[in-house]
């Protein structure tokens, strides 16, 4: 004889599915002979059956409410939190994509400026397959390293080079991937610190100008700000935005880690009146960009374009890419060389890189990652004689000090991060960039939701994660017997062979 | 065009709705008597009072139509069952002139959820 006791969630529906109409009976009959009180429970249940009778025997969408009635909403129910009470309670602290509990945390303490040390041991993986770092038997004195210093456009003699004091900076984030008040955090953070920032693809930078930090103007493939109807460049617009004393660097983005060889995307729920003016769309459709400058069909057509840019502003421009086929990329660089044109820095984003908004198959599948893309871009560009006459920078999730580290010694001479700016600045990771419902008000424009992102708290967050970062890089440099970071290279690492 | 009819349904919903709503606060003789009958004076008269006043107040809204037409099919059905069970149709010898406009809120407040049935908040977006 069976004598285990088990629950059959099946059983239970059915039980509950004509427990209904006894109990609209039941109440009917407390009502009709007790007290007539009854019947407001009569009516409640008489319609929360005439809804499951729709369930069961008329919707043909669910086959779980065709099947089981108004209880299967209970699993959709328990499911939509589903989300939430992993990131709380189930989730590993190394488990959580795209970026683990451990990693966030990591920001956050420095973000609060709060003790940083950690207890027992690593919890990362020493399975032989991450990239570590080289330190040396005789460390130097931190009071002896230098200063960090890295001058864009030295090599083009132009008068408005562009000089940065750190390694890293603010990637592009446009004014519509995130909201108003995140881009102004972010801005007087990095005026705090002296760090430039990446305007991302949104247009006219108007809140990103707000703050007075200096800025690297980004040219998306619409040309946010800077096209004409077509889509070609405005040269009269580039111009006035050049010559706007914030703007130190222009960036031209051919593609992005995330959505490489696709444009642009700001879904239609995030276009606010506002967005739909700074970028000139309309409000009611999903803007896609596409996904190449009109004016770049070929290598030779995407120098001409680059050294236009280089003769309309004046300024530093780079291009930022993420490395695809190598062929098309070394013919770029052959290109270069014998046309004697070429960016004043190049930004490698590696696939990994994050975005307000893309096409699943593109965020998972296409491009290269940044730790491959890096050594493969270093070794084309050294080639061709072209490694000293521009600046390299990488991004993508490199949000702490060891990646910086990594991609430095790969070949970046800076790097550049979004992700880790958004977790400063109060990102949970609730994984609603493209939905406008951001909880913590960085990617929503919903004004209840932009209520609780102090611009001033949150860019004190942005200064301290800088200085602790700072931090970290010259803890890490005097640990690894050096006084620059020109002198990390390949040398330093311990890279896996199966890596 | 559905527009047009669910704004004339709820406009007929909230003008019966709202005075009769308010005739059980002020005491209304009739009121009194048909809950004095159900055995529900006073408690159930200010509870069904306040319950078709507000749904007369949120079918005059864009936002919460539904949700006052979905409560005003409640309060219809118990309505009905007062009259089938214990008043009758005829009530102090009136000739059942309570039914047809009864009748009417209960069918506006089922079209009017119906046509709105997005707008339900927590189950709507299951139909």
């Amino acid at each position: 004889m069976e004598s285990r006791l088990t629950v059959n969630l099946e059983k239970m529906s059915q039980v509950a599915n004509s427990a209904l109409y006894l109990l609209v009976i039941a109440f009917f009959l407390l009502g009709h002979f007790m007290s007539f009180y009854f019947h407001f429970l009569t009516v409640t249940f008489f319609m929360l059956t005439l809804i499951n009778v729709y369930y069961l025997y008329i919707q043909k969408h669910h086959a779980l409410l065709s099947n089981f009635g108004f209880m299967a909403q209970i699993r959709y129910m328990i499911e939509s939190i589903g989300p939430e009470f992993r990131q709380y309670l189930y989730m590993s602290d190394t488990e959580e994509k795209p970026f683990n509990r451990i990693e966030r945390s990591e920001v956050y303490r420095k973000a609060k400026n709060s003790d940083s040390s950690s207890a027992f041991g690593s919890l990362s993986a020493f399975d032989h397959r991450e990239i570590k770092l080289r330190h040396s038997m005789f460390p130097v004195e931190k009071s002896t390293l230098n200063s960090f210093e890295l001058t864009f456009a030295q090599e083009r003699s132009i008068p408005n080079v562009f000089t940065i004091t750190k390694p890293f900076m603010i990637s592009a984030m446009s004014y519509g991937a995130l909201s108003s008040n995140a881009v102004r955090a972010l801005a007087r953070g990095a005026k705090k610190s002296n760090i430039p920032m990446n305007t991302g693809e949104g247009g006219y930078p108007k809140h990103h100008l707000k703050e007075g930090c200096d800025l690297i103007f980004q040219m998306g493939t619409a040309k946010f700000g800077v096209r004409n109807e077509d889509g070609t460049l405005n040269d009269a617009k580039l111009e006035t935005i050049a010559t706007l004393p914030e703007v130190k660097m222009i960036e031209i983005k051919l593609s992005q880690g995330a959505k490489p060889g696709k444009g642009g995307l700001l879904p239609k729920e995030k276009i606010s009146e506002e967005i739909s003016e700074l970028r000139g769309v309309p409000m009611d459709k999903d803007v896609i960009s596409p996904p190449a400058h009109k004016e770049c069909t070929s290598p030779l057509e995407t120098l001409k374009f680059i050294r236009r840019v280089q003769e309309i502003s004046q300024l530093p421009v780079g291009i930022k890419l993420c490395l695809g086929r190598l062929d098309e990329f070394s013919d770029l660089i052959i290109k270069m060389t014998s046309q004697k044109i070429h960016p004043d820095y190049i930004v490698i984003d590696g696939a990994e890189g994050g975005t307000g908004a893309a096409p699943k198959p593109f965020m998972d599948d296409i491009g290269v990652p940044i730790f491959k893309a890096l050594p493969e871009v270093q070794k084309i560009l050294k080639t061709h004689g072209l490694r000293d006459k521009l600046k390299l920078i990488a991004s993508g999730k490199l949000i702490n000090a060891g990646k910086h580290f990594v991609a430095l010694s790969l070949g970046a001479d800076a790097v550049y991060t979004a992700r880790g700016f958004m977790l400063a600045i109060g990102c949970i990771q609730a994984m609603q960039c493209n939905s406008n419902t951001c909880p913590v008000g960085v990617t929503s424009h919903n004004p209840k939701l932009l209520r609780g992102l102090d611009i001033n708290q949150k860019s004190e967050r942005v200064a301290n994660y800088i200085h602790n970062l700072w931090h970290d890089h010259e803890e890490m440099l005097a640990s690894m017997g050096m006084h620059n970071h020109q002198e990390l290279s390949e040398s330093n690492l311990y890279i896996p062979a199966h890596y | 065009m559905n527009k047009k009819i669910v704004w004339t349904l709820q406009i007929i919903v909230a003008a019966i709705l709202l005075p009769v709503g308010i005739a059980k606060f002020i005491h209304s003789p009739g009121a009194v008597y048909v809950f004095t009958e159900l055995g529900m004076e006073p408690a159930g008269r200010y509870i069904i009072g306040i319950c078709e006043v507000l749904s007369g107040l949120l079918v005059l809204t864009e936002a919460f139509a539904a949700m006052g037409a979905f409560l005003g099919i409640g309060v219809m059905i118990g309505a009905l069952i007062a009259h089938t069970t214990v008043l009758g149709f005829s009530v102090q010898g009136d000739g059942g002139k309570h039914i047809p406009p009864l009748l009417l809120v209960l069918i506006s407040c089922c079209i009017i959820t119906w046509i709105r049935r997005k707008q339900l908040p927590f189950i709507g977006k299951t139909f």
